[in-house]
């Protein structure tokens, strides 16, 4: 059983980090890893794994999804989040959600209790009455921090990545249970400021989010409108699948090579069939964490 | 005579280019179509309503423009056309609203754009189309989407405009019939018990003379949808997607099952890395994956060399093409 999770990727500077705001992202990143490893060492399924792994990043402030979500150009925290089981490509997707405590639950619930993949909008919302998923009011998602980059961006009339350096807030998770079923989850806040009912790639089932038994479970964080047209996560598992490349150099294509072509930065975290971990990543940094078959923990921001 | 020489090597490289054979190929949906099942009065009428879209492209084609131009005209016309469920004529969602989904992909630059639930928008590939050439996103949902979508001059209609008494009608009846086993099961819904068209989404694919690819799709999802369902239409790799390396494919089926075989860009990339032909690419994922899982509806593809392909498991689709030079068929029954 392995599990990997991740905070977004992006320019996360050294400069522009303390070492409390550092410890702070590295407490977020352990408490989630934990709270999925958990569940997997008391041969729990990666999919319920993957849910809580990212329900804690979801409740962890510094990370744009859940409690933490950006602002859009309304004001208001429209949220994106995506799950999927790779034992019967099941799949579950909600976007453009508004007071949602945790949107992967809600995703969870399209999957297990919808005949949809996919529910968008004042609609999901009202599934999720239906569903009695857990609401939060205005103050619940408010935070001085993101208010205060949403002012910025309204003023430039700008639409603005996740913090004031280029960031992009999405968090996920992937994992292998042990009967070696393996499934993925993604949620994010979306970008600052943005307008137009933008959907990113972090609710479209291959795009930001996909797991296959066969190949790997994958979880996206970038440039969504790139991850979307190069539909990167199901890339990693058609490599593997129809060209028979490893995990590790079907990543090494998709975000190093096919990414950089199009300019789509960002990163993912991954792991196929057999256990092994990738978290690749073209930007600055990503924060990211792993426990390994081995039970070896990883936790990283920056490059090396 | 440095004009001259410009001229004669534009003329050159032009020629060169137009040995490209263009093709034009659409489906107008899938579903319970039998021979019989439709009167001769409306088999006519569908055939009539998919040679207008099959002119329309071509022209585009034949007169040298490109493969997204063709898609985005064949693809309006069907929507203009009542009789097919996207734009005018699109089924009801169970709040008794027409919600549009629309995408677009050009297999030259891999760029792509889309809507969601959208209500208000004539032509909603047309939006799809706007999101793509005039906006850093792919894809745009809900009032956001027709806001955009108004602002980039695409035209607006009144609800009124989208409401045909025969949609209408079955969603009265599925009511009906609902009223019966309220409250069983939660979130769910039903196919549209119409003779037509189980799986009603219009698509185009083309192939322009400069060896381009582009696809798309639109639709107004299933009858009786709720909670603001979104299909495969709208996404790029489920429902639509072009890539000039290998193919351009429309699809129309049960969404959710489209959505989680990736079907659009698992069929390319079988081309792609597993080397194998379109048609061996589309057999193997419409014929053996997506009836495996559970699911059915079919698709339309296109390769660079102007190979067609369509499948589909359901008894009948929609769907006709025309060639280069000429050759065009318009089919709705399994052969």
């Amino acid at each position: 059983m392995v599990i990997a999770i991740h905070g977004g990727a992006g320019t996360i500077l050294r400069s522009s980090m303390t070492d409390e705001l550092q410890a702070q992202y590295e407490q977020g990143l352990n408490d989630a890893l934990e709270a999925g490893y958990t569940i997997l060492k008391s041969g729990g399924s990666s999919l319920d794994a993957v849910e809580q792994a990212v329900a804690r990043l979801e409740d962890f402030p510094l990370f744009n999804a859940g409690k933490g979500s950006v602002f859009n150009n309304a004001g208001k925290h429209e949220m994106d989040a995506s799950i999927m089981n790779g034992k019967d490509l099941s799949a579950g997707a909600v976007s453009g959600v508004n007071g949602i405590r945790n949107p992967i639950f809600l995703a969870r619930a399209v999957m297990d209790h919808s005949e949809h993949v996919l529910l968008s909008g004042k609609g999901a919302e009202a599934f999720a009455a239906q569903q009695n998923i857990a609401t939060a009011s205005e103050d619940y998602f408010y935070n001085e921090f993101r208010y205060q980059q949403w002012q910025e961006a309204l003023k430039e009339d700008r639409v603005q990545m996740d913090h004031s350096d280029k960031k992009f807030g999405t968090v996920g998770a992937v994992a292998m249970d042990k009967t070696g079923n393996l499934a993925a989850a993604t949620s994010t806040g979306g970008m600052t400021n943005k307008k137009f009912g933008r959907v990113g790639d972090s609710p479209l089932i291959g795009a930001g989010t996909y797991a296959n038994n066969h190949t790997c479970a994958v979880s996206c964080t970038g440039h969504g409108e790139l991850f979307i047209r190069a539909v990167v996560a199901y890339d990693i598992s058609c490599l593997m699948e129809y060209k028979g490349l490893s995990l590790s150099e079907a990543c090494a294509i998709v975000v190093h090579d096919k990414l950089k072509k199009i300019g789509g930065e960002g990163g993912l975290v991954a792991v196929d069939s057999k256990g092994h971990i990738e978290m690749p990543f073209n930007s600055e940094g990503m924060y990211r964490a792993s426990i390994d078959a081995d039970g070896k923990k990883t936790i990283k921001i920056y490059k090396d | 005579m440095r004009y001259l020489f410009v001229f004669l090597f534009s003329c050159c490289s032009y020629s060169s280019v137009l040995a490209q054979n263009h093709v034009l190929v659409i489906h107008g949906g899938a579903g319970s179509l039998t021979p019989g099942s439709v009167s001769p009065g409306k088999e006519a009428a569908y055939r009539h309503g998919m040679q207008k879209a099959l002119n329309a492209g071509n022209r585009i084609l034949k007169n040298g423009g490109t493969a997204t131009d063709a898609v985005v005209a064949a693809i309006k016309v069907l929507e203009d056309d009542s009789l097919f469920n996207a734009g005018k004529g699109a089924v009801f969602t169970a709040a008794g609203r027409n919600e549009l989904d629309a995408s677009i992909m050009d297999g030259k630059t891999l760029k792509a754009g889309a809507v969601a639930g959208v209500t208000t928008v004539k032509n909603p590939i047309t939006a799809a189309r706007a999101v793509m050439d005039k906006s850093p996103h792919v894809l745009m949902a809900g009032k956001g989407a027709e806001l955009f979508a108004e602002k980039q001059g695409c035209t607006i209609m009144p609800a009124s405009y989208f409401r045909t008494e025969e949609q209408y009608n079955t969603i009265m009846d599925i009511r009906r019939a609902e009223q019966k086993e309220q409250e069983q099961k939660h979130g769910s819904l039903r196919q549209p018990e119409n003779p037509d068209f189980k799986y009603g989404t219009v698509g185009a694919v083309a192939l322009d003379k400069y060896g381009n690819l582009a696809a798309g799709t639109s639709t107004g999802g299933m009858t009786n949808k709720s909670f603001g369902r979104i299909g495969d239409s709208p996404i790029i790799g489920a429902g639509t997607y072009a890539n000039n390396n290998t193919c351009a494919i429309s699809c129309t089926g049960w969404g959710e099952y489209f959505i989680r075989l990736v079907m659009a860009k698992s069929i390319s990339d079988r081309i792609e890395l597993a080397h194998m032909s379109l048609d061996d690419a589309a057999n193997e994922m419409m014929m053996k994956r997506l009836p495996e899982l559970g699911g059915d509806g079919g698709m339309i593809g296109l390769d660079r060399k102007g190979n067609i392909v369509n499948y589909f498991n359901t008894p009948g689709m929609f769907r006709a093409y025309i060639k280069w030079n000429g050759e065009s068929a318009i089919e709705m029954y399994r052969k």
